[in-house]
């Protein structure tokens, strides 16, 4: 007898047994012959099946969703970023030929990428924006796929968290623009050096989470300077990447076994900037421009220059002007400069598209 | 909802789609890890990182005709064998003192516990294939077809797998069968 034809007549009698049909004996009778071979076979079934259906705590398993869930949200902004999500690679669509002239194609595409190694090297400087920061990120990328070890991947993600803190600093420092997904960016790195953290045992936590508490501490300070130059569009995903970092924090310190404090944390972020800049300028204004076309005014920067030029008539009675104006309190930028000059037409314009957002 | 759907929403990272594909292999997923390991705890962090890395993985999921669970299976697979090799065995454990939640009765008797330790043991001595078989079968309960659909086989080699494996844990359990 063949031996597909004894594992079907051992797995029809499985069958009858677990649906309750026949028994192990009634199965025995019935295949006399095999009956010497099939018995320990079918006994020992029946004790597989007997095995307890453990089953993982609800804690844990509630628990384990919250995880999942979250990174998942992370995922989802990596791959946004990247590109159009659930995009098959390149190589899986290709097939006969063409698959087989993929590796001559691999080792070419390699032995250039072995020559331009000075490419990645020199973008280790580039800026978002920047001709070579998508090499920067690509290289980044490269390293964390040929990474497995939580503790390897915890210290990868807490370097590009501190990297793109670096460039954000870099950016304000030179007055230039910081992009959403230099924010996006830095908020996915430093969950998932969490992540990573989480997974590592409670022993090799404790280094990397003190560079972690540092750099999430960090981060809300240099992200709240950002918030405070941004334009309002840009402040709700600010204000987010903020909550975000806020409890990155707080993880970092469960991760060490720390109790996070309550609330302080909360304050600062939340009101006292827009409420804050307001009042700073028009003050300024009433004290320095009294001779409004000299464009020397170095600190408040650009809103001054610019507002001179056009009327440039009576400027010692406009310049007070601007302390009537904070009511529209959420859009700093905006008051100071325009509400001031002309007072007739373009102030019932401005406030109202400012509403309007 | 049909399965298909449920995975392309999960693909498009939809926060419900996935919780509820979470939901409904977690305890599948644990029990294979468990039975493969024979700790708990060890089970519970394994478990965390095959949905972790299939969450990582999804964007780029492609069904293929294949069951969901099979994808999460080859992931549990691939943790399991990471975690013997870091920690360097081949998948003997030891007994837990207290049986993990479930429908176990916390009196099992300590000489079905250590049958039941042996033969878990005994199940880490098959291949791969035949360990899923077994498990999936005989833990989950799955019939043929099931198994077959999710091992990317056929109905056939499932029986044969069954067949190898109940003759090799014969082999291996066969001085405690024949304490019993």
């Amino acid at each position: 007898m063949t031996s597909a034809k004894r594992a079907t007549i051992l797995d029809m009698c499985i069958a009858d047994i677990r649906s309750g049909r026949s028994t192990v004996e009634e199965c025995l009778r019935r295949y006399p012959d095999h009956a010497p071979a099939l018995e320990p076979l079918l006994r020992e079934a029946m004790r597989l099946a007997a095995l307890p259906r453990v089953t993982m705590s609800a804690a844990a398993v509630d628990a384990l969703e919250g995880r999942v869930l979250s990174r998942a949200a992370q995922v989802n902004a990596t791959t946004l970023r990247k590109g159009r999500p659930g995009r098959r690679p390149f190589w899986s669509r290709l097939a006969g030929r063409q698959a087989r002239l993929l590796p001559l194609a691999m080792s070419l595409v390699i032995a250039l990428a072995l020559a331009s190694t000075w490419t990645v090297s020199a973008s280790a400087s580039s800026l978002p924006g920047e001709a070579l920061y998508p090499v920067k990120l690509a290289a980044e990328r490269a390293r964390l796929a040929v990474t497995w070890r939580h503790e390897a991947r915890a210290q990868l993600h807490l370097a590009f968290a501190e990297r793109r803190l670096e460039e954000m600093q870099t950016l304000l420092a030179a007055d230039r623009a910081v992009a959403d997904k230099v924010v996006n960016d830095l908020v996915a790195e430093t969950g998932l050096a969490l992540e990573e953290l989480e997974e590592m045992g409670a022993g090799k936590r404790a280094r990397l989470g003190a560079k972690l508490l540092a750099l999430t501490g960090q981060q809300q300070a240099v992200l709240t300077l950002v918030k405070e130059r941004a334009p309002e569009e840009a402040q709700s995903g600010l204000s987010r990447a903020l909550e975000a970092s806020r409890r990155g924090h707080e993880r970092a310190m469960m991760a060490l076994g720390v109790t996070p404090e309550p609330s302080p944390s909360r304050q600062p972020t939340h009101t006292p900037k827009p409420t804050d800049t307001p009042h700073v300028k028009p003050t300024r204004k009433s004290t320095h421009t009294p001779q409004p076309t000299g464009t020397s005014h170095a600190k408040p920067t650009r809103k001054p220059t610019r507002t001179p030029q056009p009327t440039g008539t009576s400027p010692g009675k406009q310049t007070l002007e601007p302390t009537r104006t904070p009511g529209p309190a959420h859009t700093p930028h905006a008051k100071p400069t325009r509400t001031p000059k002309p007072t007739r037409t373009p102030k019932p314009a401005k406030p109202g598209r400012e509403k309007g957002k | 909802m049909d399965e298909t759907a449920l995975v392309q929403r999960a693909c498009r990272m939809e926060r419900a789609a996935i919780g509820a594909l979470y939901r409904q292999h977690v305890q599948a997923i644990y029990r294979y890890i468990y039975y493969r390991v024979g700790d708990e705890h060890t089970a519970e962090d394994l478990t965390a990182e095959v949905f972790l890395r299939a969450i990582e993985g999804l964007p780029n999921y492609e069904p293929r005709g294949v069951p969901f669970a099979a994808w999460l299976y080859r992931i549990a697979q691939a943790r399991v064998a990471d975690h013997f090799r870091q920690e360097g065995r081949t998948g003997t454990v030891a007994i837990e003192e207290d049986w993990p939640s479930g429908e176990a009765s916390p009196s099992i008797k300590v000489e079905q516990l250590v049958y039941h330790e042996a033969l878990r043991a005994a199940v880490n001595q098959l291949t791969p294939d035949q360990q899923q078989v077994i498990i999936l079968k005989f833990v989950e309960g799955l019939g043929n077809a099931e198994v077959a659909h999710i091992l990317g086989k056929t109905e056939g080699a499932v029986k044969s797998l069954q067949h190898r494996a109940l003759n090799t844990l014969h082999r291996l359990m066969g001085r405690s069968d024949d304490k019993r």
